[in-house]
């Protein structure tokens, strides 16, 4: 059977791993060292992002059809890039039991403080396991169905407008100076992360010989407008001084709003929110899968099992006091292994080039 | 693709054995006969004698109809002289065999069979006859505007009325016996040029494999077919109306036709064909796409309205702000039981009364719903065990499912409103969030016959499908040419498709 996916599903696959958790804290993170520059800080993040993803389209147009662990094992021989591989699976499912701690996290204090961690877990995990199992092209059909909510996101947010908003906050723009900026937006990258879901499942997209460096641009594009614009709103919608205090500014900015027949717009933000945090979910449980298998029956006993795995160190993470220093060594290695190592890859595909022809076996 | 129906009624069936008719005399045969058929007593024999030949005639006496075959088959019989029965019979269908079985299945198809003396070959003659309702408006799919006519319990009946709406030699149409004791005639129809052949192939694969001895009628077929029996979504339509099955007909789609039961089914269906209805076509497009987006709301009402509520009164009643929090809450006071539970009550209750009044007279059903509707309705809140706000949410919900146009897509929403309810009651929102990205995902994750069944929004399709989904837009907007499928360069444009001039 062919499972295949279309262009504007990649592009949904994308935007949906991308868009997520990291959001919502986002704009007090930021704003704590780039201030009221912390939009432009989101820009310039998005451009760096961009940079990278031009490196990685060099690098799949190298090798057509086929996924990051295909390629490592191709260039490091079948020993190393097993082990290359495996190390990617283990980031994978770090990632993702990091953003599902943050993710129970953010739903114990929102929505649910009394219920147990672990009942939300399972949920979660059940939700994310029963659609991970399934190929890439469901999985796609329903990233792209529950993209029209973030129409409706984008629609709620506009109703802050009418709060009173000072765009004097982000005035004069460049105040913080560069290095501020950059700093803002390591974090920022952070926030981004799941851009590289490119290297595994642009192989499957269909006649991906042509440069598919469009449907990224675009992508990235979407995730870095979307956050700049969420950005923006808290920067404009909060002092200063109050934004560095909240947790979580996105969230909260609803709190303010009222209406005659509808309070505490949050909870139903935080409701749709719900949808592309599990989505990111779902993507990093694929692409643990996709990282050591390709083939459909072992890829579903592994997503059972990352899925155990995800759940138990879902659980681990959030009996810890603080997670601060996980967070900076999983963030900082996965960094290094989707930017630094993809890179050297493309770099070695030179190398390799002039002792044989690659992309012709 | 080549023809793969064989099995028309009088050709002989794979798994029987032959049983070959004895040569001799006529009473031998008779005999042979009679045996087969369980010396029914309903099997009537005719003789005949005429100058040279002497015949017996066999047939069912029910299935017959008597005044054509005394005026086609026994007159011309005793008037022929020295011509052979196949040569002055008037009948529409004339076949031979030595075949007992054979005979015998001509029998109970309301054929009249004839031996002779000398002859070890049977003639067998159609003479069936029709009985049944006249076609009539079904019941179950009323419609405002718009063809009148339902199938009724009669294949060729039902058959007639597919026809009549296509006249087309692309038509086609095969017949299958299933049910290894009732043999019921059952005819697949699809269009032949507009149908997709891979799942033609696999439809009819499905349908050879069938194996049982009685088939009810077209929602024993269904149980068959269905490749997700656990899911809570109709993979199939059942169709009382022949307009319904023709516009399917012509979209590609197949038609399965049971004697005997007035439903027929279409396959393989999506999730949006249970939100069509055939009104929407009959009047103009600003009116049937709005109904559209009332049904699609329905869908929404029908499985969430009561979670909804749930979760905003046991969780998040910060949601609501004073005014209506108020209100709410006092009417909340009194009653013991927890929302969930009053909830489910009322649902129950609802269930009940419905099921009540189906089947009764229409008179008594009646009562029902003002002894149901109106007395319980008004006494439970009064007696303050289920609050005002929650007959209301129920009402509501209740009327949102039967907003589809096929009842029975509307009584799987009810269903899955239980888990929904249940889900609120756990986890508020966020239940309710989990659980509304299960079902979307199910939805994502099955396909009948190959074909993803929420399309054109799981794959999105855009605008190719989108245009009679959710919205009814214009036929003349459909920029494919009817027949080739291809774009038409003459499209009139959307303004001034006609202009005075």
């Amino acid at each position: 059977m062919n499972h295949s996916v279309t262009r504007p599903q990649l592009f949904f696959l994308i935007v949906k791993t991308q868009i997520g958790i990291g959001l919502l804290s986002l704009p007090s993170k930021i704003q704590s060292s780039a201030k009221g520059d912390a939009w432009i800080s989101v820009l310039m993040a998005g451009a760096a992002i961009q940079l990278l993803l031009i490196v990685y389209s060099q690098l799949l147009r190298k090798f057509p059809n086929q996924t990051l662990s295909d390629i490592t094992i191709r260039l490091f021989g079948v020993y190393i890039g097993k082990a290359v591989n495996f190390i990617y699976y283990v980031l994978f499912v770090l990632i993702a039991g990091y953003a599902i701690t943050l993710y129970v996290r953010l739903v114990h204090i929102w929505m649910l403080p009394m219920t147990p961690g672990w009942v939300l877990l399972l949920l979660i995990i059940g939700t994310g396991i029963y659609l991970a199992l399934e190929n890439l092209r469901v999985i796609a059909r329903f990233f792209v169905l529950t993209s029209v909510l973030f129409g409706l996101l984008i629609l709620i947010s506009t109703l802050n407008f009418t709060n009173e908003l000072q765009v004097a906050n982000i005035l004069p723009v460049g105040e913080s100076g560069f290095a501020h900026m950059v700093q803002g937006s390591e974090k920022t990258v952070f926030a981004m992360f799941g851009f590289e879901v490119i290297l595994y499942f642009a192989a499957q997209v269909q006649n991906n010989g042509k440069s598919l460096i469009r449907v990224f641009s675009f992508a990235n594009g979407f995730v870095t407008l979307f956050y700049a614009y969420f950005v923006f709103l808290c920067l404009i919608g909060f002092s200063p001084k109050v934004l560095e205090r909240v947790n979580e500014p996105v969230l909260y900015m609803f709190k303010g709003l009222t209406y005659q027949l509808f309070d505490r717009l949050d909870l139903i933000f935080l409701a749709i929110w719900i949808i592309p945090m599990t989505a990111t979910i779902v993507s990093y449980l694929c692409l643990a899968g996709k990282s050591l298998t390709a083939n459909q029956s072992s890829y579903r006993k592994l997503i059972w099992f990352s899925g155990v795995l995800v759940y138990l160190l879902g659980l681990y993470l959030s009996s810890m006091e603080s997670i601060d220093l996980f967070r900076k060594w999983v963030e900082y290695g996965y960094l290094a292994m989707i930017a630094a190592l993809p890179f050297l890859l493309w770099l070695a595909s030179f190398l390799l080039k002039n002792k044989k022809k690659v992309g012709s076996a | 693709m080549k023809s793969t129906f064989r099995r028309t009624p009088l050709a002989p069936q794979a798994g029987s054995f032959p049983i070959a008719l004895e040569a001799g005399s006529i009473e031998r045969k008779i005999d042979q006969v009679n045996a087969y058929m369980s010396h029914t007593e309903d099997l009537m024999i005719r003789r005949i004698e005429t100058n040279d030949q002497s015949y017996a005639l066999l047939y069912l006496e029910g299935l017959v109809d008597k005044d054509f075959m005394q005026a086609a088959i026994i007159q011309p019989l005793q008037e022929s002289i020295e011509l052979a029965p196949g040569q002055v019979v008037s009948s529409a269908s004339i076949a031979k065999s030595s075949d007992v079985v054979r005979i015998g299945r001509a029998l109970l198809e309301g054929y009249c069979v004839a031996v002779t003396e000398n002859d070890s070959e049977a003639v067998m003659m159609s003479a069936g006859k029709k009985e049944g309702r006249s076609v009539e408006e079904p019941r179950s799919e009323q419609i405002i505007k718009g063809s009148h006519e339902g199938f009724n319990e009669c294949l060729s009946t039902n058959i007639y009325l597919l026809r009549k709406r296509i006249k087309s030699p692309k038509f086609k149409l095969g017949y299958y016996t299933l049910g290894s004791v009732t043999n019921t005639k059952v005819a697949i129809i699809y269009m032949d040029d507009l149908a997709d052949p891979k799942i033609v192939e696999e439809c009819l694969k499905r349908i050879s494999s069938i194996q049982l001895d009685y088939l009810y009628s077209a929602g024993n077929i269904d149980e068959w077919l269905e490749e997700h029996p656990f899911s809570p979504f109709p993979q199939t339509i059942q169709s009382e109306r022949p307009d319904r099955v023709v516009s399917y007909l012509m979209e590609g789609k197949i038609a399965i036709a049971v004697d005997g039961s007035p439903n027929v089914l279409v396959l393989p269906i999506t999730f949006f064909s249970f939100y069509q209805s055939p009104d929407d076509y009959n009047s103009r497009w600003i009116i049937g796409s709005f109904y559209r987006i009332i049904r699609l709301v329905s869908f929404i009402l029908a499985t969430c309205l009561p979670a909804f509520y749930i979760a905003i009164v046991s969780y998040h009643s910060e949601v609501l702000p004073i005014g209506i929090l108020y209100s709410v809450k006092v009417s909340l006071t009194y009653v013991p039981l927890p929302p969930i539970l009053e909830a489910l009550l009322m649902q129950t209750i609802l269930e009940l009364l419905k099921e009540a009044a189906i089947r009764l007279p229409s008179p008594i059903a009646q009562t029902i719903g003002i002894v149901g509707g109106l007395v319980i309705g008004t006494a439970v809140v009064e007696a303050q065990l289920v609050s005002h706000t929650m007959i209301v949410v129920i009402g509501l919900t209740a009327i949102a499912s039967f907003a589809t146009p096929l009842n029975e897509f509307g009584t799987s929403l009810r269903i899955l409103g239980f888990p929904m309810m249940l889900a609120a009651a756990l986890f508020g929102f966020f239940g309710i969030s989990i659980m509304l990205m299960a079902i979307f995902i199910h939805l994502c994750k099955i396909e009948t016959l190959g074909v993803p069944y929420f399309t054109p929004f799981g794959p999105f399709k855009g605008k190719e499908n989108a245009k009679d989904m959710y919205l009814r837009l214009p036929r003349w907007m459909d920029d494919k040419e009817p027949q080739s499928g291809k774009s038409n360069p003459l499209k009139p444009l959307f303004s001034g498709r006609w202009k005075r001039s």
